[in-house]
């Protein structure tokens, strides 16, 4: 009698630590993820930088993604440019991080291949003490342990309460391309 | 008459040249070196991490500083980035990334780099530009 009741704690041990694992592995990280973000008016200078160094994590359990950006490690190929977008217009030091908050929408990480599928992600984008509601399309598709995901949108300085003064208007577009380009890995 | 307007002419076009030099110099300065910098403060990475999770706002951030940090390795991510004590996150410059590689999991290592800012997200500093200093 005794002996046929073993099998099932036996199981209800593993189902245990089997939910532990699945539960551990449900998030997916990227430690050096890509942003650039150009405001580039032709004629003019290039209005470009870029991190390679932001924060993505997605938990696919509840499909809810965060993102942050320490504006600092924005890189212009201007010293004078960076120094300007630093201290006059995004104020880093004030407003030191971008961070995006949200959630992607229908779906499903089991039915990710290695062809992109586009999923919509929806959330907001928090930036110089301000906060915007972003809607766009990303391209995601998985290899191996890795979830990539890449994606653009369009902000304006406006949206953020960051103003361009007049001398400098016509060198700068009045909306901002940003893209992303994220490797998360499983953790 | 004649020598006079050419000297004015070269006198002119001698100012105009150092202006147009010292105008390109000031919009196209180059980025600044921090390995050449001087370090602002000394720590390990434990404190640095602690430093930034509560700070003291009655005094001056350190993102954008110069800093020396001392640490143990915990791993190595994507080639290049250092994991010092899962509590800094540091990316060397690009002509000290092979260096990286030959880092292992527990080797005490000292690093001098600029400061980016907390990332609350990982709960950890970040330092870029960074350059390995021997003899820890």
């Amino acid at each position: 009698m005794k002996a046929s009741k073993n099998p099932w704690w036996i199981l209800l041990i593993a189902v245990m630590l089997g939910s532990y694992t699945t539960h551990a592995q449900q998030k997916y990280i990227d430690k050096k993820g890509k942003i650039v973000f150009e405001a580039s008016e032709q004629l003019f200078e290039e209005v470009k930088a870029e991190t390679a160094t932001a924060t993505a994590i997605l938990d696919i359990s509840t499909n809810q993604i965060a993102s942050l950006a320490l504006v600092k490690g924005f890189r212009f190929k201007n010293s004078l440019m960076e120094e300007h977008f630093n201290e006059n217009y995004i104020e880093s030091d004030t407003y030191p991080k971008a961070i995006f908050k949200g959630q992607l929408l229908d779906f499903d990480s089991s039915s990710l291949t290695a062809s992109p599928s586009e999923v919509i992600v929806d959330g907001t984008l928090q930036l110089h003490g301000r906060e915007k509601e972003l809607q766009t399309t990303l391209q995601v598709r998985k290899t191996g342990n890795s979830i990539l995901m890449e994606g653009a949108f369009i902000v304006t300085p406006e949206d953020f309460a960051i103003s361009i003064p007049k001398i400098v208007r016509n060198k700068i577009a009045r909306e901002v391309q940003v893209q992303l380009n994220f490797n998360l890995v499983q953790k | 008459m004649r020598i006079r307007y050419i000297t004015i002419a070269t006198v002119v076009i001698l100012l105009l040249s150092i202006a147009a030099f010292l105008g390109y110099s000031y919009m196209y300065a180059p980025h600044r070196d921090v390995a050449r910098e001087k370090a602002i403060a000394i720590i390990s990475a434990t404190a640095l991490q602690e430093k930034f999770a509560n700070p003291d706002t009655t005094k001056p951030s350190w993102a954008d500083k110069v800093i020396e940090v001392h640490g143990w390795v915990s791993n190595i991510e994507e080639e290049a980035t250092i994991v010092v004590d899962n509590k800094v996150l540091v990316d060397l410059t690009l002509q000290e990334q092979y260096l990286a590689k030959n880092l292992t999991p527990g080797t005490k290592i000292a690093i001098k780099g600029r400061c980016v800012g907390y990332d609350d997200l990982l709960e950890i500093v970040r330092i870029d530009q960074a350059v390995l200093i021997n003899n820890p």
